[in-house]
């Protein structure tokens, strides 16, 4: 199962032309030359000051949020690898989990009674106490069967939405109104300071991450033969379940709850490219980023309103989750 | 030489130990068989071997070496173990198998390196697996597989090999080529080999000296054509057999009629 060096190159090539697109689509017709003398003017301005439009719409609004979404996409495809490969379960992702869901209460609870405090570290601190309790509940005599650790996954899902829904009825309207407009998942709020925190959160978690990727494979034999193999199971999966959780947590607190792309992508890359995670790691991070970034100019330019991306990530995701689920039959959900 | 020095185990909060005591030394270039019913205590010892369990006497050293008790990775430098056949959640390529042996020699946030991947090319055409390299794990034969497996620990290039029933899902013609392979590379490369079996015949023709165990305890060890005799096999496994002599070789033959007058209640 060798992939070829063209697909990958096309993969790894993806998430720019995703890019490229979508800077010159948009309510505001931009040919892609106006976009290159935009891009090009803000460079050598040098953080001067933005005169034309074809500037302001390049380099205030479209740009910031091709790269966040970008980095969302980076975030959850990656995460989404590594729960699947450390739980060696090709049905979970940080959404399926409860961990964005986690996340999200955590963000909630921030915006409405602690506004002092960055979200993210509750969102970080919510997103941890979620993935282990899907991941203790699942666990039975020292195993973590397929189908119990998604029914937690669920059953966490639901109580830390329940929890969100008693924030959201607690606090003063306009606050409400940010978190529900948040919640559905949306790159809308993007601007360059959510660009940098998501990028230095998101590259945080993603160093280890991409440094440790082979071990992914070794993991994902379990942990009996991961440790017989050498591998000191219980500190390295720490290392995974914290870094994975950090970038989705990073990536809910700057565009709310956006399921599905963590699930997605690492198949789609499986079956291209073959399930070797030195190879399928890399490649989920261009595959996310150019999935989320297609995504977002759907959303943005389907109607004449800014839809949230996680509706149009829902509507593919859930019809890909029972195809998986058909097609791996009895063995997805067995041990 | 890999010495097994008094080791005994039981659950936590259990009275009663699972094994107890279990002693014997495995010498390089032969392959030491451990023989017992299921319950035995067989599993249990193999998991205090290779360091999934922690006895709570005893050790495990090698060349007077003390591996019970290290870390994970200094382990995997002494104990390479092949486990018994089973199906992984991602269809990875045989390589990839084979190469996974090489994780304790791969630093913590790095991939394999050069020097790792011929390791791994080297121990597939020991096995001689070469043609089935890049095919997907999951699509090859039980008996394929197992070879796959042993590759893997070959990669790892470890003094020690332990193989957990290595042919119990195989067919008659694919357990004689496994134990067969197994044998020669062991003699070769100067192995101390140990492994679990079910069948006593294939232990008699396979191995250099065999461990009987009992109700978690050595019931008696040695040449195998020793050991392996109609009353120690009777006390074992409570069935009557026979050892039929062919040609200077031994063979257990349960004795059928007299099987069902002792084990129907």
């Amino acid at each position: 199962m060798q992939a070829k060096p063209l697909t990958t190159a096309a993969i790894a090539i993806a998430p720019f032309i995703a890019a490229w697109a979508a800077l010159f689509t948009g309510a505001y017709n931009l040919t892609p030359l106006a976009v290159v003398k935009a891009l090009a003017e803000g460079l050598s301005l040098a953080g001067g000051a933005l005169d034309s439009p074809e500037q302001a719409i390049v380099w205030d609004i479209r740009l910031p949020r091709v790269l966040l979404a970008g980095l969302v996409g980076i975030a959850l495809a990656v995460s989404g690898v590594t729960f699947q490969g450390i739980f060696r379960n090709p049905l979970v992702d940080p959404y399926i989990l409860g961990i964005s869901a986690g996340a999200a209460l955590g963000c909630a609870l921030t915006v409405g009674f602690l506004p002092h405090l960055p979200v993210q570290v509750m969102a970080f601190g919510f997103g941890i106490l979620a993935v282990f309790l899907a991941y203790s509940m699942a666990k039975t005599q020292g195993e973590v069967s397929r189908l119990p650790l998604i029914l937690s996954g669920v059953i966490m899902s639901a109580f830390f939405m329940a929890m969100v829904s008693i924030v959201k009825f607690l606090v003063e309207p306009m606050k409400l109104q940010n978190i529900v407009f948040w919640l559905m998942g949306s790159f809308s709020l993007a601007d360059w300071k959510l660009v940098g925190i998501a990028g230095g959160g998101i590259c945080c978690g993603l160093i280890p991450l991409f440094f440790m990727r082979w071990r992914l494979n070794v993991m994902s034999m379990g942990e009996d033969e991961a440790k017989a193999l050498g591998i000191n199971v219980k500190r390295d999966r720490l290392i995974f379940v914290a870094a994975a959780t950090l970038v989705v947590s990073i990536a809910v607190s700057v565009s709310g709850i956006i399921g599905w792309v963590g699930l997605m992508v690492p198949h789609l890359i499986r079956m291209i490219a073959g399930p070797d995670h030195r190879r399928l790691v890399p490649l989920s991070m261009a595959g996310g980023a150019a999935f989320m970034i297609v995504a977002d100019t759907i959303a943005r330019n389907l109607t004449n309103y800014d839809i949230p991306v996680g509706i149009i990530t829902a509507i593919t995701g859930a019809p890909f989750f029972v195809y998986l689920m058909k097609r791996g039959g009895k063995e997805s959900w067995g041990k | 030489m890999l010495r097994i020095d008094g080791i005994s185990f039981r659950h936590h909060h259990a009275a009663q130990n699972i094994i107890s005591g279990i002693t014997f030394d495995a010498a390089a270039g032969e392959i030491t068989t451990i023989l017992g019913p299921n319950g035995s205590g067989k599993t249990t010892l193999f998991r205090c071997i290779v360091g999934l369990w922690k006895p709570y006497a005893g050790s495990v050293s090698f060349q007077g070496e003390n591996i019970c008790g290290q870390a994970a990775h200094r382990r995997a430098r002494y104990l390479a173990v092949v486990p018994q056949d089973h199906e992984p959640p991602f269809p990875y390529s045989v390589f990839d198998i084979v190469l996974m042996g090489r994780a304790s020699h791969v630093a913590m946030f790095s991939a394999p390196s050069e020097h790792d991947l011929d390791a791994a090319r080297a121990a597939i055409s020991r096995v001689g697996i070469e043609h089935l390299a890049d095919r997907s794990y999951t699509k090859i034969s039980g008996g394929e597989r197992q070879l796959v497996l042993i590759a893997r620990a070959l990669a790892q290039e470890t003094p020690v090999l332990i193989l957990d029933e290595p042919i119990s899902h195989l067919d008659f013609r694919n357990q004689i080529l496994v134990l067969e392979k197994v044998r020669s590379i062991v003699a070769e490369r100067n192995l101390v080999a140990l492994m679990t079996l079910h069948d006593p015949n294939l232990a008699l023709l396979f191995s250099h000296q065999v461990i009987l165990i009992r109700e978690g305890r050595v019931l008696d060890r040695g040449l195998p054509r020793e050991v392996i005799t109609a009353s120690h096999l009777h006390a074992m496994y409570g069935i009557p057999v026979e050892v039929v002599h062919n040609n200077g070789i031994g063979f257990i033959c349960p004795q059928l009629s007299a099987v069902m007058d002792e084990v129907s209640p």
